[in-house]
């Protein structure tokens, strides 16, 4: 049990000391040490991480790399309410938690430059490290209840980030409108998760999946996997701030830059990708769960898209593009490829932190100043910035061989060619109880040849795919925009600025190189399945973990799908059972032109972009010119935020004001007033009683006890 | 079966049983001889309150060991029992008086009355609670209450030459006496009617004289004996209408010690209170039969007219009265006595609920912890007064307290919890106490279909909410007014400690109640001398705890 609490209990406890320490005293520590212990104990986390990650990969039986779990206590225990304070570590949290800390921590480094100036440090690391806690419970909650406290813990840790200088009214707003905005999801991802518990009498996620996995289980979930799931999905929407409840995060950029990189860009508002992950058996129960939730995530990847293409200030750019991306994710996990999801998440972590922490970078330089229209040029003044940030861009738009080209190309790929095993016809045409699916192997799958499914099936993974590769131009489109007005180009800046722009220090470039490297080789671990089994064939041996081990002998193969193969065991109820790819068992060709049409979306967005904005540069003026209306809907993002306001904003205050004076006049007035007087009256004849006098006392005793005998006796 | 021992020599594991009442009465001796060697009438004498504080932390340890050594049958000729449940209230009163003394020594001494009698006195009545809460007859009973009862009186007169502490002494002693002849009276009925004065043959007993025909004319008189007990045990814990004597002496007598008469001397009166009803007079026969009814009678049940009648009106009267003459009080110290009686209301609530069955016996669980937090909070709230209090200055009405939030940040926010706990707002130990004692009433009434346990739980929140009224006006004087001249900043390290921890488990019970819900459970369950009827409900939960704990613990092993 200690070994336990060593890879798991402390992976939680170093932040959360760190969070108590510079909390506590940091007000009266050096800055310097503030910002390493904030660092450090972050780092501690990382190394506890990898050390489990490792056990978890030595330990693994046969095909199974298994998982560690951890009771750090019993919390409540009323009837058959049970709950634990308990951490579940499997290749999913060891992605996730391996990415929060590793690049929490390059993001802490970073901090300690970044804030070198500001007298809030302590609170700074404090609030950072609390963040860190909370997400860390989130990922690693054994139970949802673990994870609802880490929810709302990094929810919270958000507000107060977002807020950090709070002296400026606009961000102490951003900071509610975040909050608030997330409690609509809250209000609804609580709804569902009583709803779920309502029904299977349970929170622990290793339960619900064994439930999900037989047959009497899944007659159990059924009923409610509709609405709960959706529940969920609700409120991963906020928190992943997908369509409707995605307005808080461009505000959210108020905050401190490195907090966008970290909460904004790499974890927090991943959350959502990670729990329909974790809870993938219940999302893949009914298929109308996943294409409502691919849907709205495709949605969201096109229309924040563009309107990222029009944004003039370079967070507000990135942000837009975060809200993208993360609506590829929410396509990934919609269409049943968790792991392309997760891959994505991992990938997006690394190089959204290095644009965050390069624009950063950029703003620091600028002295504040965030307009890309005033900038340009300044490769000149920061190359390293400049470099790595050139690398993010390559890799988010999906250049071949750099880690955003293979996690998207994973996500377009699945989006295309994975079905649900109800969607396809003949095979469970009505006949077949959802019971089934989880005993029932598709058989006519196994022969391995294309499969038919339904046309609404189809029709809305061909949106999901063209909507995709559209967002994929864009994304190199408004990417390789921000790039050269930022760094290419004539420099727009005045002279002042000018004399000021500098390279970043040490503590700050040092994040964005390891950064850049992660950016470009953190994809190769997977590659689209023609490469290695197609060009270089099978040689993959099968089984993992402890065979691993032993013979030490990995192919290539091995290595090129190392992500997959991690996280298969994870998702097997989902792979195994409920979703099949269409096009056969070895559609390499297919996935080859799917590959080839994503590389030539992309190179196309970066050439359009070369060409209007660094060939001709008068061109956007006269473009924005020419369609001015959807110029304007663009750059006021669809006038949503104005339309949210007069609906729900405006309505509230409608409603609140009523309620005050009705709570006023009425409430107060006469229900509280009124049984306060009387309460108060009350008490006073009853305080008479109160003589001071021993003689009355004794006979009011006497009297009592005669009272109660005569009432008792002479029945 | 009674489990009345033979006149043989007690065995020597036997003489474990009195170590928890014996050490504190000793160290009470060791108190004396030390202060014999006292130099200086000037010099403080503060380590007598930490050689007090050891002797009880002591007394605590050895209920802790003590936890796993229980005996079923009663000790000294069955005299006392040795179970969970009286080291449970054994403990909780240790640990209640050792806080109290941790917070007097500043206030002692700056009311000139640093003397070592003060202690003495608390150590004292700690032992007569350590024997009463395990007595298992009523003679041992008898002496032994009124072991924790005199010295309670002395020191409510302690500050002697404050007119208003003599009061309160002097009214506290001749209404205990009256109270307490009242109950002996009760205990030569019993004795009479059956013949014993042990709590397990009078329960044998009182079955076979309320079922024999023949015997009818004594049933006047048991019941009368019981009344009588009951009205005793009312007195001690403060219940309406015998809580008369609670605001005066609480308002005279010396604040820190306050906190232990409204917390340790209330829970040592409910402890035999559970005993010696469920024990003596718990026997309830099947319903319906003719002659079962006679024989629930004195249990009573909703209008049957038994001790869970009186309580229920005793439970009613104390909500009531508490909370709404609180409402009025402006002396902070008054609203607490009044807020102890309607905290006694509150706790009535859970004894009726478990009490109402033999069935629901288990739920006395809610019972002992509301004692606990409510020990906490209490004790907590008299401390936080006595730590202001200066000789010539009493900070004790609302006035008093004006602005000392923002001077003493540390109190200030001890205080905070204190009162959110005595209120029930979470996430305090209060809340979870009121929670369970309430939901005990709700699961009761929802089980028997008896509507009247669900008004009753009604009628405690209702209450409840105009007690939050109060308790936060403490805070809103704390925190809202100005304050006019500065009240200078002698504190006390040990009762800021005393404080803190007060604080602390104010806060860790409500986090994580868990651990304290399991051992009042276990206390529970352990209760020994329990008729029959209740000895199987406690078998069943004992399984029911085991079953739960043993799959926890294979939980934790098959995470290997």
């Amino acid at each position: 049990m200690e070994s336990q609490f060593t890879y798991l209990g402390l992976i939680v406890l170093f932040p959360l000391l760190g969070a108590i320490i510079n909390g506590v005293v940091g007000s009266r520590l050096n800055r310097k040490l503030v910002g390493w212990i904030g660092s450090g104990s972050i780092l501690l986390a990382f190394f506890y991480s990898l050390a489990s990650t490792l056990y978890l990969y030595n330990h693994g039986h046969d095909s199974e790399y298994g998982d560690l779990t951890y009771t750090a206590f019993q919390w409540i225990y009323a009837g058959d309410l049970g709950l634990d304070i308990a951490f579940l570590m499997d290749p999913l949290t060891s992605v996730m938690v391996l990415v929060i800390t590793g690049v929490g921590f390059l993001i802490h480094v970073y901090s300690i430059g970044y804030m070198e100036d500001d007298p809030g440090t302590w609170r700074y690391f404090a609030y950072l490290n609390l963040f860190c806690f909370a997400m860390l419970m989130l990922v690693l909650g054994k139970n949802m209840l673990v994870t609802f406290i880490g929810w709302e813990g990094v929810g919270l840790c958000s507000y107060l980030l977002i807020g950090f200088w709070y002296e400026d009214d606009a961000n102490a707003v951003a900071g509610q409108k975040a909050f608030i905005v997330n409690r609509v999801g809250d209000f609804a991802f609580l709804a569902g998760l009583f709803l779920l518990y309502y029904q299977t009498g349970t929170f622990d996620y290793v339960a619900l999946e064994q439930m999900a996995s037989t047959p009497a289980g899944i007659a159990t979930m059924a009923p409610v996997a509709l609405p709960a799931a959706l529940l969920i999905f609700v409120g991963c929407t906020g928190k992943s701030a997908q369509i409707p409840l995605y307005t808080w995060l461009p505000d959210a950029m108020a905050g401190p830059t490195p907090v966008s990189a970290l909460i904004h860009a790499a974890t927090m508002v991943t959350a959502g990708v990670f729990l329909i992950s974790r809870t993938h058996f219940l999302f893949t129960i009914d298929p109308a769960i996943g294409l409502t939730v691919a849907t709205v995530g495709t949605l969201t990847a096109f229309f924040a898209a563009t309107i990222a293409v029009v944004q003039d200030d370079i967070k507000k750019v990135l942000a837009y593009s975060t809200i993208s991306q993360l609506g590829y994710m929410f396509m990934a996990v919609g269409v049943g490829a968790f792991t392309a999801g997760i891959f994505h998440l991992m990938t997006h972590a690394f190089f959204k932190a290095l644009l965050f922490l390069g624009s950063g970078s950029v703003i620091h330089a600028m002295g504040g100043d965030q307009n890309i229209q005033n900038m340009g040029g300044l490769r000149k003044w920061m190359p390293v910035t400049a470099l790595t940030f050139l690398a993010a861009c390559l890799a988010i738009s999906g250049f071949p061989l750099l880690s955003g080209f293979f996690s998207k190309d994973l996500i377009l790929w699945s989006a295309l060619s994975n079905a649900h095993v109800l969607s396809i016809p003949g095979l469970f045409d009505g006949t077949i109880p959802a019971a089934a699916l989880t005993v029932e192997q598709a058989q006519p799958l196994a022969s391995g040849g294309p499969v038919d499914v339904t046309a609404t099936s189809a029709a809305f993974h061909w949106f999901f795919y063209i909507g995709g590769l559209l967002t994929a131009g864009l994304t190199a489109f408004y990417m390789f925009r921000l790039y050269f007005l930022t760094f290419e180009g004539e420099c727009r800046a005045d002279e002042e600025t000018k004399a000021h722009l500098h390279e970043a220090p040490m503590s700050m470039t040092v994040p964005l190189s390891v950064l850049g490297i992660l950016s470009v080789i953190g994809g190769w671990i997977g590659w689209p399945h023609f490469v290695p089994k197609g060009w270089l064939g099978s040689g993959h041996k099968g089984g993992h973990g402890a065979d691993h081990a032993a013979d030490a002998g990995w192919t290539i193969q091995d290595v090129m799908l190392g992500f997959e193969h991690w996280l298969d065991e994870v998702f097997v109820v989902s792979d195994t059972f409920r979703i099949v790819g269409r096009f056969g068992a070895h559609p390499y060709s297919a996935e080859m032109i799917c590959t080839a049409a994503s590389v030539l979306v992309g190179l196309s967005g970066i050439a359009a972009a070369w060409w209007v904005y660094l060939k001709n540069p008068g061109l956007p003026k006269e473009i924005a010119d020419s369609v001015e209306g959807l110029y304007n809907l663009l750059d006021n993002a669809y006038w949503v935020d104005e339309l949210y306001d007069s609906l729900f904003v405006q309505g509230a205050i409608k409603v609140g004001s009523f309620f005050h004076a009705f709570d006023k006049i009425v409430i107060d007035g006469v229900v509280v007033d009124g049984l306060g007087w009387l309460a108060e009256q009350a008490g006073r004849i009853l305080s008479y009683l109160q003589s001071g006098d021993v003689q009355r006392y004794a006979t009011y005793i006497v009297v009592a006890i005669v009272l109660i005998v005569l009432t008792i006796l002479t029945i | 079966m009674p489990t009345i021992a033979l006149l043989t020599p007690p065995a020597w594991a036997e003489f474990a049983g009195i170590l928890p009442g014996l050490i504190p009465a000793l160290t009470a001796l060791v108190l004396i001889l030390l202060n014999v060697f006292h130099r200086g009438t000037e010099s403080p004498r503060d380590y007598l309150a930490y050689v007090a504080s050891i002797g009880l932390g002591l007394t605590l340890v050895t209920c802790w060991v003590l936890w796993d050594d229980t005996l079923t049958r009663p000790i000294f000729h069955g005299t006392l029992y040795l179970d969970r449940f009286s080291l449970f209230f054994t403990g909780l009163c240790s640990a209640s008086g050792l806080l109290a003394m941790l917070m007097s020594p500043r206030f002692l001494r700056s009311h000139g009355l640093d003397r070592v009698e003060y202690y003495m006195l608390i150590l004292l009545s700690v032992s007569g609670m350590a024997f009463l809460v395990q007595s298992a007859d009523l003679l041992t009973f008898f002496v032994a209450f009124e072991a924790m009862s005199i010295p309670v009186y002395c020191i409510a007169a302690f500050m002697r030459r404050d007119a208003r502490s003599a009061e309160a002494g002097m009214k506290y002693f001749i209404l205990g006496a009256f109270s307490a002849a009242l109950m002996l009276y009760g205990i030569a009925m019993l004795y009479g009617a059956t013949g014993t004065t042990n709590l397990e043959v009078i329960g044998e007993t009182v079955i076979g004289l309320m079922t024999d025909p023949a015997s009818q004319s004594a049933n006047g008189i048991i019941m009368l004996g019981m009344l009588l007990v009951l009205s005793g045990f009312a007195f001690k814990v403060a219940a309406a209408p015998f809580h008369l004597w609670t605001p005066d002496v609480y308002n005279g007598s010396p604040t820190p010690s306050v906190g232990f008469m409204a917390t340790a001397v209330k829970a040592a009166a409910f402890a035999p209170m559970i005993r010696v009803l469920n024990t003596a007079f718990g026997h309830v026969g099947q319903m319906g039969a003719g002659e079962a009814v006679q024989m629930i009678s004195l249990r009573g049940g909703f209008y049957g007219y038994g001790w869970i009648d009186v309580l229920l009106v005793l439970a009613g009267a104390s909500m009531v009265l508490g909370n709404l003459v609180a409402i009025t009080q402006s002396n902070v110290k008054r609203m607490l006595a009044y807020s102890s009686i309607a905290h006694a209301g509150y706790i009535l609530v859970g004894f009726i609920a478990s009490g109402a069955e033999a069935d629901f016996f288990l739920y006395h669980d809610a019972v002992l912890f509301y004692l606990v937090s409510y020990t906490f909070g209490t004790l907590g709230a008299f401390g936080v007064l006595a730590y202001f209090e200066r000789q010539g200055r009493s900070v004790e009405t609302y006035d008093d307290l004006a602005g000392l939030g923002w001077q003493f940040p540390t109190i200030g926010l001890l205080m905070g919890t204190f009162m959110f706990s005595s209120a029930g707002i979470p996430p305090t130990a209060g809340f979870v106490g009121k929670l369970y004692v309430f939901k005990s009433a709700v699961d009761v009434g929802q089980a028997t279909g008896d509507l009247t346990f669900i008004w009753l739980a009604v009628l405690a929140v209702l209450t409840s909410v105009a007690g939050v009224y109060y308790y936060l006006r403490v805070l809103v004087s704390m925190y809202m007014y100005e304050r006019d001249e500065e009240l200078e900043g002698v504190g006390h390290p040990a009762a800021k400690f005393a404080l803190v921890v007060c604080g602390f488990f104010s806060l860790y019970l409500g986090i994580l109640p868990g651990g304290a819900m399991d051992m009042s459970r276990q206390a529970v369950i352990d209760m020994a001398g329990a008729p029959e009827s209740i000895q199987e409900v406690q078998q069943d939960g004992r399984e029911a705890l085991q079953e739960r704990l043993g799959v926890a613990d294979e939980g934790g092993a098959s995470d290997e």
